[in-house]
């Protein structure tokens, strides 16, 4: 797709325009691309204005949760925002969980709502409902439009306010009658958005920072815990150079895997509920712990009450009510990720750092961080032998890695066979591995996968997913054969809500209530063939590579490729925190714990 | 006994800004214990003023979290600050003759009263303006020796000195 200026793309000003070509002018000065919707009838207006125009084009997909999952999947493969429009009613309604879904992972994302016409509004019209109030607590920021002629600027603060300072979803709802064809107006756009309310922090305060780097170059036992929020702000680069000034070890959470690259000497890989035993065990035993772009979530703290007890907190956040939000900080940096971290870079090279640390402390402490590795790294327990029968999970995703060279888009829904993704496949580069950390959405994978793909489409978009999760948007396989999106779909399919099933039988005694679905599943190859794609079924583990390289081969490049393994249902995820424990408290198998 | 803080909050004067705000409170579960919104004397901008309980860390999140919202323009604590707080009465009594002079001398003692209106037959309505704690007194004090019929409270106003 070839990428035109955005101010090239339209010479709108002074033309004579309806609110719904404002819209789409707007949209494209912007460098929208794609819109991912569903009309309906208040969006009629709009949509007849996109069957008018060239630079934009409209992916229909078959529910609205999946189009905003499309423009999500879009954005964080890309960091630029994904655009959704959907109808009045349900169609708004619909969206709510994908909204909701990227604002718990601060995804920049525009929903445009269709809505009943301005003199309706409150009189419980034909597909009304308050999406304003519906999606209050779920957005960035919101707009009604009274006006067709404010149409452009309101957009262009609805890009500003989702991309600056800590990204989120933003909606405008759009009265039918503000979108009239017959009601034009000379279109304009300011050229500049200034918000007199709005000034997110971008340089952060040079004492701090200062400070910071001497804390840093003082710790005998550091570590450095990276979040989504390094991969938001693009902050990769700097990061990683951070770390290798310091050669200090640096762990990942859900959201930040990818941030520094996995298969790099110094990490120690994911964190928290699920994280390594090393990672874990480092961060409980630091000195010296750098937040960056992470906000201590409770999958990672588990009991924040006995949160890391000897370690001072370097917080680097572009939101201030992140920091400090959980546990108390030592050091706050406010600001970019990319401005502080560049500035934290310099400083300690000025500092000659090589010299300035402890390099015995330091030599002690990564033999001990292999130490811990080496007895309980993340293999440990992983029992495949040549005479297993059944495959194992973790295999599919090691199988996976090696056949794409860890160099795919992955994609995940929710559940074990997300941990084992996040385990197992090493992301090098951020903006690679996109899943649902905040919310936790199943069916997210798929319509994410597509996101990525009309992002992306000379790279590999996969989705590792489960037979619960990808049941929640399998329609999604319809826009796919429309659209000829060529994702490989891997199911992991141990014939249970396996997460579920995992605490039951840890925490409820083996109660399996409503985790299986007791022989009602669908033969998938023959479902996905329905659809006009290629369906593969594995179950013997003799034949795991042999049908993950057929997935991937040059044959099936242009089709979509739904690989249905079955694998042991009786596997769980290990490592698991132990509930109310301090970070270093882990299950490492069913019959061992620390 | 947790810590009481005034909160005065400028934002844009838009549609919809307000209930950005009450959300947030609910949402987080914060306390509103009095609340008042006008425009101020540029009227694109508005002020609320939200008396609202917590310890420090409680005040500090509040703030925070209203810092986040896009059409709020400035926040200060009141209670942190050098400021002066008001609140504003309006109660109706039932006055008989035989009280009417000890209510009189409440009132004159208080300085709280600014105007009175008769509205009917032994029916009296009340300004009064004072700290919330005067007026707290002052209605205590009303109540042992009239009948108050009914009471309509202000909120904490506040102005940084």
């Amino acid at each position: 797709m070839v990428q035109l200026n955005p101010m090239e793309r339209t010479h709108l000003e002074g033309t004579m325009v309806s609110g719904g070509q404002a819209l789409l002018g707007a949209l494209s000065e912007e460098g929208v691309e794609y819109l991912f919707g569903y009309p309906g009838g208040a969006t009629l207006h709009i949509y007849d204005a996109i069957f008018t125009q060239q630079l934009i084009e409209h992916i229909l997909v078959r529910h609205e949760q999946a189009a905003v999952h499309m423009a999500d999947g879009y954005s964080r493969s890309t960091g630029k925002p994904g655009v959704v429009l959907v109808t009045s009613g349900p169609g708004a309604t619909n969206a709510i969980t994908g909204i909701a879904t990227a604002y718990m992972d601060s995804i920049p994302l525009l929903v445009l709502s269709g809505q009943v016409p301005l003199e309706q509004i409150g009189t419980d019209a034909f597909q009304e409902t308050d999406m304003i109030g519906l999606s209050r607590p779920i957005v960035k920021h919101s707009f009604l439009v009274m006006t067709p002629e404010s149409i452009p600027e309101i957009v262009g603060r609805a890009f500003h306010i989702m991309t600056t300072g800590r990204p989120g979803p933003v909606l405008i709802d759009l009265p039918k009658d503000v979108t009239d064809p017959k009601i034009k107006f000379p279109y304009t756009r300011p050229k500049k958005i200034q918000l007199r309310s709005y000034k997110p922090a971008e340089k952060g305060d040079q004492d701090q920072i200062r400070q910071a780097t001497d804390l840093l170059l003082s710790a005998k036992r550091p570590i450095i815990y990276v979040g989504g929020g390094v991969i938001l702000a693009d902050a990769s680069e700097s990061l990683t150079a951070l770390a290798r000034q310091l050669n200090f070890p640096v762990t990942q959470t859900l959201m930040g895997l990818g941030a520094f690259p996995a298969t790099d000497s110094q990490n120690l890989g994911m964190l928290g509920m699920h994280g390594t035993y090393e990672a874990n065990m480092a961060m409980h035993n630091a000195d010296v712990i750098f937040a960056v772009g992470a906000r201590f979530d409770d999958r990672v703290t588990n009991d924040p009450a006995k949160f890391c007890p000897q370690a001072k907190i370097i917080h680097l956040d572009v939101d201030p009510a992140s920091v400090a939000k959980i546990v108390p900080v030592d050091i706050a940096l406010v600001g970019s990720a990319k401005s502080i971290l560049s500035d934290m870079v310099s400083m300690l090279e000025a500092k000659s750092p090589q010299e300035a640390i402890d390099q015995n402390a330091l030599s002690s402490w990564w033999k001990q961080l292999h130490d811990w590795r080496t007895r309980y790294g993340l293999n440990h327990g992983l029992k495949q032998t040549p005479e297993q029968r059944l495959i194992l999970p973790q295999q599919v995703i090691q199988s996976l890695y090696q056949v794409t060279e860890g160099k795919a888009y992955v994609a995940s829904d929710v559940g074990q066979h997300q941990m084992f993704a996040a385990q197992y496949y090493h992301f090098d580069e951020p903006r690679k591995w996109i899943n649902s950390g905040g919310l936790g959405t199943m069916g997210f994978g798929l319509p994410a996968a597509m996101g990525v793909a009309l992002a992306h489409p000379d790279a590999c978009s996969v989705v590792v997913t489960g037979e619960g999760s990808i049941q929640m948007n399998i329609q999604e396989l319809s826009t796919c054969t429309q659209y000829g999106l060529a994702i490989k779909i891997i199911n992991v399919n141990n014939q249970a809500l396996g997460m579920v099933k995992q605490w039951q039988d840890i925490n409820y005694g083996g109660r399996h209530s409503h985790s299986t679905y007791e022989g009602s599943l669908p033969d998938f190859v023959a479902l996905a063939e329905s659809y006009g794609h290629i369906g593969i079924r594995v179950s013997d583990p003799a034949e795991l590579m042999p049908a993950m390289v057929r997935t991937f081969s040059k044959e099936l490049a242009d089709k979509l490729v739904f690989l249905d393994v079955l694998v042991d249902p009786e596997e769980h995820v290990y490592p698991m925190a132990i509930k109310g424990g301090a970070i270093n408290e882990m299950y490492l198998s069913k019959t061992e714990k620390t | 006994m947790s810590e009481r803080h005034t909160i005065s909050v400028l934002l844009e004067n838009e549609a919809g800004a307000l209930a950005r705000v009450t959300s947030l409170f609910a949402q987080r579960g914060y306390n509103i214990e009095s609340l008042t919104v006008a425009p101020t004397d540029d009227e694109t901008i508005s002020r609320i003023t939200i008396l609202t309980g917590g310890d420090s860390i409680k005040i500090k999140s509040i703030v925070n979290h209203l810092n986040r919202l896009i059409e709020i323009i400035e926040i200060i604590n009141l209670t942190e600050t050098k400021s002066i707080e008001r609140e504003a009465a309006l109660i109706k009594v039932a006055t008989t003759e035989d009280h009417l002079s000890e209510v009189k001398e409440i009132l004159e003692k208080s300085k709280l009263l600014s105007r009175s209106l008769k509205v009917r037959d032994k029916v009296c309505i009340m300004e009064l303006l004072g700290t919330r704690e005067e007026v707290d007194d002052l209605i205590s004090a009303l109540g042992n020796k009239t009948d108050i019929l009914e009471v309509v409270r202000s909120g904490v106003l506040g102005i940084a000195q």
